[in-house]
């Protein structure tokens, strides 16, 4: 097994055909089991280096890898990122028209077949995120903090090995905040889950963490 | 919302289709019924004429053509629609007094006019149902009045419909005196098919100015039959393709604002052939939709249309499985066709850009 679970060498991503430098000759790796949180101001290139790293978007240069190979294809990263890569992100980005249960159950169509398994897995992920009594409610009849438990619980779908949180606690009150960054904890003890978290806040750091700071794109 | 109003735009289009291609198929019907009721095995109409009903032919050529080898029976006949006292317009059919036609009538009430009842008249019973006639009643045609001596019925609604008066009384309501609309032609081997070509070829031969057709090929070559044909599968045709396009802006409108949805979908790991594979579904669904509510519509419209008064005796609603089947195939293609589009633009879609989409 590889130690590092993503890699990132010399890799920059250029907007605007190069003249807007998002990140610049950054080099990264995200181990097995660790936990990494990027912090940096609004603009600094964080989401678009979590992006990287789940194929979302694709580097201007450089290499991204991930548990020791460099996918090359849009089929690939899909191919990863709906097996291998969870998902959080600041706005939950809940389907509005389906039910909690269906939200956490989406990620499942294709690999579980059987509509009742992927009922029950859902459902027992909703209970994980104590939320089993609200499978029936939509995410407009949920707190802020339910959404992000719902969104969480849809990132842990097909058993990921590295989740990837874009300032999940962005929309929260800092009550519904500590609650879901204690979530976000317990999975990765439990589970062994490799987490990279990117936030502004600092206080949503702990100092057992490994921390990266982007600034302009660059880690500093 | 958007969807329903589809789905019930494409119900219209296929109940169109289903109402228009079965009365034109109904008419059809209804046509060759009745001439096959007579036993008739060959029609003879005026080579020059446009449409059957328009010919004129001289009375006297039924000798000749009783002259042909093969050719057991000819009874000249003069056909026209001819418009009541109140209003409602009938086919009204001459028959030479005598001759094997009048056989071919299912009496049900009443008789047959006698040879010297001149003014004597038999009338279809559906026709008989709409105006209200029984034996022994009389009606006023264009001033002149004639006894319905009995009622027929013969199970086609064209038939059923019409009604029947002696020949020279018909000739000289209508003033063609000697002239006849088309000659029913009975022969004397109609099973064997060597023999009715053989018979068919002579008489083209020996009667140039003389259109020949078998009767059950006479719907096929009728003109006017072909054009509300042509009419009802362009009017069916357009109307399905307002139903595609309108499958394609609901899609597209759809899309558009589901962007971000889609961003989602891609960002949580669903490849581009799912996604794709959804919207085309979402496209079958209001086409199947449409082709369910669309059938039930299309039926009972086809049989309100075909109980109209105006229209009885004319047609025979044909709703066959092949119709159904036909619409439903041209609805799905164009379901999916009308949805590959949007489809193809959703899964384009950069899902940054598509997560950034508000």
């Amino acid at each position: 097994m590889y130690n590092a679970i993503t890699q990132l060498e010399g890799v920059s991503r250029y907007y605007d055909g190069g003249r807007v430098k998002a990140l610049e000759d950054l080099t990264l790796r995200v181990d097995y089991q660790e936990w990494l949180t990027i912090i940096g101001p609004s603009g600094s290139g964080k989401s678009t280096l979590l992006h990287l790293m789940c194929g979302l978007d694709r580097p201007s240069r450089g290499h991204v890898f991930f548990e020791g190979k460099e996918p090359r294809s849009i089929r690939e990263w899909t191919h990863l990122r709906s097996r291998k890569i969870g998902f959080v992100f600041q706005s939950f980005n809940l389907l509005p028209t389906l039910t909690t249960l269906e939200n956490v159950a989406l990620p499942m169509f294709g690999l579980v077949h059987s509509a009742k398994q992927r009922r029950s897995n859902a459902l027992d992920l909703l209970e994980r995120v104590g939320l089993a009594n609200r499978a029936r409610h939509r995410p407009t009849q949920l707190s802020g903090g339910e959404r992000q438990r719902v969104a969480i619980a849809r990132s842990l779908a097909n058993s990921p090995t590295l989740i990837l949180a874009d300032e999940p606690t962005g929309n929260l009150d800092s009550s519904s905040a500590r609650n879901i960054m204690k979530l976000l904890k317990e999975i990765h003890f439990k589970e062994r889950i490799s987490i990279v978290l990117v936030t502004h806040n600092p206080s949503m750091m702990n100092y057992d963490d490994r921390l990266v700071k982007v600034i302009d794109g660059s880690i500093v | 919302m958007r969807s329903t109003l589809t789905t019930s735009g494409i119900a219209l289009a296929v109940a169109s289709f289903i109402a228009l291609v079965g009365l034109s198929r109904g008419l059809e019907y209804a046509w060759m019924r009745s001439l096959m009721d007579r036993d008739t095995h060959i029609l003879a109409y005026s080579a020059s004429s446009v449409e059957l009903l328009t010919g004129s032919m001289d009375e006297n050529l039924s000798d000749a053509l009783l002259q042909v080898d093969g050719v057991g029976d000819v009874a000249g006949e003069l056909v026209d629609l001819i418009s009541l006292d109140y209003g409602l317009a009938i086919l009204i059919s001459g028959w030479q007094p005598g001759c094997y036609l009048w056989q071919s009538l299912q009496m049900k009430e009443g008789r047959l006019p006698k040879l010297q009842e001149k003014q004597g008249a038999v009338m279809g019973r559906q026709l008989a149902k709409n105006i209200n006639i029984r034996p022994n009643d009389k009606i006023t045609i264009r001033g002149q009045s004639f006894v319905v001596t009995g009622i027929f019925e013969q199970g086609s609604a064209m038939s059923d419909g019409m009604l029947i008066l002696s020949l020279p009384a018909f000739q000289r309501l209508l003033g063609r005196t000697g002239k006849v609309t088309v000659f029913n032609l009975r022969l004397e081997h109609p099973e064997n098919l060597e023999n009715l070509a053989r018979v068919v070829k002579i008489l083209f031969d020996r009667f140039p100015e003389i259109q020949f057709t078998e009767t059950r090929q006479i719907t096929k070559n009728n003109r006017v039959l072909k054009i509300f044909r042509a009419m009802a599968w362009s009017t069916s045709t357009i109307a399905l393709l307002m139903g595609l396009f309108m499958v394609l802006n609901t899609l597209m409108m759809s899309i558009s604002e589901r962007t971000r949805e889609i961003g989602i979908l891609s960002a949580i790991g669903w490849s581009s052939s799912r996604i794709l594979t959804m919207i085309v579904i979402e496209g079958l669904l209001m086409a199947t939709g449409g082709i369910l509510l669309g059938s039930g519509l299309g039926i009972g419209l086809l049989k309100w249309l075909a109980g109209l008064p105006q229209v009885q005796g004319f047609i025979e609603p044909q709703i066959s499985l092949n119709l159904i089947l036909e619409v439903s195939a041209v609805a799905i293609f164009l379901g999916v066709v009308g949805s590959i589009y949007p489809a193809w633009r959703a899964v384009k879609l950069n899902p940054i850009d598509a997560l950034r989409y508000e």
